[in-house]
């Protein structure tokens, strides 16, 4: 379009330059202005034109315009032609209207370029005015604009265009790396071929809010790939609007975020998994404040995370363990890890809680050591259970015990002591006691008899309880009684003089009484626990409290029933002792007087009719001694009184004046030469060699030696009796050492049984050995050893 | 058998029968007796004036006391500790008299000649 020459305010006025220029009428123009004549060559620029440049260009400079403007590059630099379009303008005629340049100053800025053609006033061409209308810097320039083309094309994000039918306009080769699909196959395709069935709503959201000129950010969602993949990406979608303004399509960046996705989904798993722990998990900085708590951390510790966040570490630890910090600090400035380290921490409540922790360091990318993770886990439910098994192996151990002691003690007092206590032990009682059920005439009390935990002298003063509404239904009903309190049991209180526990007892709260009921179904009495604490017996305790009793009661009855077997015995030994006593003194009146008798006459068939009376007297004399000396050794009072003597020669002195019954048999001995001395008690060791000789002699009726041998063995004096007579059987052997024992075959063979019984006692207190071989029909062999002295 | 001064003996046996036969056992060899029958009248006896005897022959188990605690006694007692006494027994066992002060002890029943011999020993 061709500008007529009235309509622009330029004139030409080259010979007078200097003045021109000053008076050229674009000189204040607030717009820079320069004007070229039609070879391009530089003609005038105004103020503002100068003042872009440095180095303003000089006037009728030729390569003006190559050298100091850029053509329009909206496209890549490379698009820049040889020859300028300004150039091209002048040369053919045509103005510029608006075109973009960029000025080759230092800051490259970008104008809005417009030409008048001048003509000369024969119309003939002469040149071009120009005027530069600066870009505001919101709109990019040219070279911003190549930049972002090649970043687009070498981005790793896809970089998507669309028109607002959601059809593919652009694609660029990170689009392609992404979604394996080249340019050419999606161009014109419909964008919902990217986005998998359960998402499609997402285009038309995304669509929507293009439409009204919003931009959509980082919005993550799914995508397809050509091979159908899913491809988690973050999309942020803008707006492309034409120069008018209008929305004419949607540019899309799409981040394929699958690492990132990886990684938080690893993030996500961890953090899952601290926040689903039971375990407190917490981070601490170096200096000991708290910089991370997830929910088990508030379960243990009972303090919500916005109330310890920066706090220290220490408002966790009982300050009697504050030490332990810094031990554990030290480590973990060594990169030590804590493991598994028990110790006890503090609740919001102030409560201590045993626990287990696990400390180890937190290191930055560089691996410096910034701070310290723990996992603190509460052990008080495996202490519990640590304590329970320890208390039951316990109660067992005390049991087992009791059991022990019942099955190897029958003495009613020992007894109940024991059970006493370790119920006492076992309940957790200050002190127990266990009261028999004697009744007096009244037919109402109770005695104390063991009692633990408390010193007799407590109960003393204070009188035996009674059937009082407490204690009657433990002692009368065989119930138990088990209060927390039992001075607001309503029974408590209720009988006089009392009414209540009288002064002076013992202060007892928590109470417990379990009855000891007998086999036979009396109450042999009650065991009574009590405790100064309210609610210190509990269902377990008064369950093994009963156990015991029941074991209490069994030990009880069997106590009791040997107790009076023991008393019978007891009986017996007496009435033996008395029994041999007083039939010893009608003995000795009878020996004296036949041994005065004896002397006195000496018609011959009289003395010898005399003899044998002595004879037997004797020998009754023997058998009452037996018997004083077995309940002697029964009631564990025989007495024996130790001296050293030559056992050669007590025995050679027995054989020489043995008297023997019959007159049949001839003792043979084989004594040795050498002296034997033995520590013994003599004449016991006499009456044990005797009781075998008279046996050997008894049982071997029919024959006509016994031998009598003293021989050393291994350190220790043997002697041995031996018989050619009836023998005994293995059974019989195994008896012939009891009391009273008299073996079947020995039926009209007098004796009481007591004889072996008694050597064989005699020689166990010697801490010898007494023996016995033996055939049935050949004959016995009894030998007794004795230590000798050196 | 004759002495010049008789010997004389308290006897102290609660079974008639064997202090009879003692009694006579006794004079049959010249030895003067004093019998009692218990520990009363033996005690009453004891603590009275007039007390000569040269030997006293005692039963351990008397109905109103003990031999063993009346020979301690009599040992005590600066009047009567001078004189022997032989306890007896049909317990046959020694150590019963042992820290009595007896000065021996005769099993029951015995044998007469050692009974004898026992007595000469400590009155000759």
């Amino acid at each position: 379009m061709k500008s007529k020459p009235g309509d622009h305010p330029v004139t030409k006025d080259a010979n007078n330059q200097e003045a021109a220029l000053a008076a050229h009428p674009f000189e204040q123009f607030p717009v820079a202005v320069f004007t070229c004549d039609k070879e391009g060559k530089l003609d005038y620029a105004n103020t503002r034109f100068r003042a872009l440049w440095k180095n303003p260009p000089q006037k009728a400079d030729k390569n003006f315009l190559e050298e100091f403007i850029e053509f329009n590059p909206t496209q890549a630099t490379s698009q820049i032609t040889a020859t300028s379009p300004l150039k091209l303008s002048l040369d053919q005629q045509i103005p510029l209207e608006n075109r973009k340049i960029i000025l080759k100053t230092s800051n490259h800025p970008v104008f809005l370029i417009s030409s008048q053609l001048i003509y000369e006033e024969d119309n003939s061409f002469s040149g071009a005015s120009f005027s530069l209308v600066p870009l505001p810097d919101a709109q990019d320039d040219g070279i911003n604009q190549a930049i972002l083309s090649a970043i687009v094309e070498s981005s790793d994000d896809a970089i998507i265009s669309k028109d607002l039918q959601g059809y593919i306009t652009s694609w660029n080769k990170g689009a392609e790396r992404i979604f394996k699909y080249s340019e050419e196959e999606v161009i014109g395709k419909h964008i919902t071929m990217l986005i998998p069935d359960t998402r499609q709503a997402d285009e038309s959201l995304i669509l929507e809010t293009i439409k009204k000129g919003e931009r959509v950010d980082h919005f993550e969602t799914i995508r397809l790939d050509k091979k159908a993949q899913e491809i988690p990406l973050s999309i942020s979608v803008s707006p492309i609007k034409n120069s008018r303004g209008e929305i004419i399509g949607a540019s899309k960046v799409a981040r394929d975020i699958s690492d990132r996705y990886k990684s938080e989904e690893r993030q996500a798993r961890l953090s899952a998994i601290v926040e689903s722990s039971d375990d407190a998990i917490i981070s601490k900085d170096f200096n000991g404040m708290i910089t991370s708590w997830n929910l088990g951390a508030c379960k243990v510790f009972g303090y919500k995370e916005k109330e310890v966040l920066g706090k220290h570490i220490t408002i966790l630890i009982p300050e009697e363990r504050l030490k332990e910090e810094e031990l554990i600090i030290s480590k973990i400035r060594k990169g030590e890890r804590i493991q598994h380290f028990e110790t006890y921490r503090c609740t919001k409540d102030s409560k201590k809680i045993p626990v287990s922790l696990s400390i180890s360091p937190i290191k930055d990318s560089h691996g410096n050591i910034i701070g310290a993770s723990k996992i603190v886990r509460n052990i008080q439910a495996r202490k519990d259970a640590e304590d329970r098994i320890m208390t039951y192996s316990k109660k067992l151990e005390i049991l087992n015990s009791i059991g022990m002691d019942i099955s190897q003690n029958l003495d009613v007092e020992s007894v109940l002591q024991k059970v006493t206590d370790a119920a006492t032990k076992i309940s957790g009682a200050e002190f127990g006691a266990f009261f028999y059920n004697t009744e007096n005439e009244a037919g109402e009390s109770m005695m104390l008899y063991t009692l633990s935990g408390a010193p007799k002298e407590a109960f003393e003063d204070l009188g035996m309880p009674r059937h009082t509404e407490i204690f009657k239904p433990t002692f009368a009903n065989h119930k138990v009684i088990r209060s927390a309190d039992i001075t607001t049991d309503k029974r408590y209180g209720k009988n006089a003089p009392y009414l209540g526990m009288p002064s002076g007892h013992l202060p007892l709260v928590s109470y417990m009484a379990v009855p000891v009921i007998s086999k036979s179904g009396t109450s042999i009495g009650g065991l009574i626990f009590g405790h100064t604490k309210k609610g210190v017996f509990t269902l377990e305790h008064e369950i093994t409290v009963k156990n015991i009793a029941s074991q209490a009661a069994i030990a009880l009855d069997n106590s009791r029933l040997f107790e009076r077997v023991k008393a019978l015995n007891e009986k017996k030994d007496e009435f033996i002792a008395l029994a041999s006593h007083e039939l010893k003194t009608p003995l000795t009146t009878v020996k004296g007087y036949l041994q005065v008798l004896e002397k006195r006459i000496e018609e011959p068939m009289s003395k010898l009719f005399l003899g044998k009376s002595l004879n037997q007297v004797n020998k009754l004399n023997t058998l009452v001694e037996d018997l004083l000396n077995m309940s002697r050794i029964e009631a564990g009072k025989l007495e024996f009184r130790y001296e050293a003597f030559d056992l050669k020669d007590m025995l050679q002195e027995i054989s020489e004046t043995f008297v023997y019954s019959t007159g049949q048999h001839e003792l043979i001995t084989d004594l040795g030469d050498t002296k034997v001395m033995v520590k013994a008690d003599a004449p016991r060791i006499e009456q044990a060699v005797l009781n075998l000789l008279s046996n050997a002699i008894k049982y071997s009726p029919l024959a006509e030696n016994v031998y009598l041998k003293l021989a050393m063995e291994g350190g220790k004096a043997i002697v041995s009796v031996r018989d050619e007579g009836i023998g005994l059987t293995p059974y019989q052997q195994k008896q012939v050492f009891s009391r009273f024992y008299r073996a079947e075959s020995t039926k009209g063979i007098n004796g009481l049984g007591l004889g072996l019984y008694l050597t064989k006692q005699i020689i166990d207190a010697h801490k010898g050995e007494l023996s016995v071989k033996s055939e049935v029909g050949k004959g016995s062999e009894f030998s007794f050893s004795l230590p000798i002295l050196d | 058998m004759s002495h010049e001064i008789m010997k004389k003996i308290y006897l102290v046996e609660d079974d008639y029968n064997l202090r009879e036969l003692i009694c006579y056992l006794l004079t049959d060899h010249d030895y003067e007796v004093e019998a009692f029958a218990n520990a009363t009248s033996f005690k009453e006896r004891i603590s009275g004036l007039d007390i000569d005897p040269d030997l006293i022959l005692m039963d351990i188990m008397l109905p109103d006391g003990n031999g063993v605690e009346l020979c301690r006694a009599i040992k005590a007692d600066d009047k009567t500790s001078s004189i022997p006494v032989i306890l007896m027994s049909a317990h046959a066992d020694p150590s019963i008299t042992q820290n009595s002060g007896a000065i021996d002890f005769i099993a029951k029943p015995f044998d007469v000649d050692q009974f004898y011999s026992r007595l000469n020993k400590y009155l000759n």
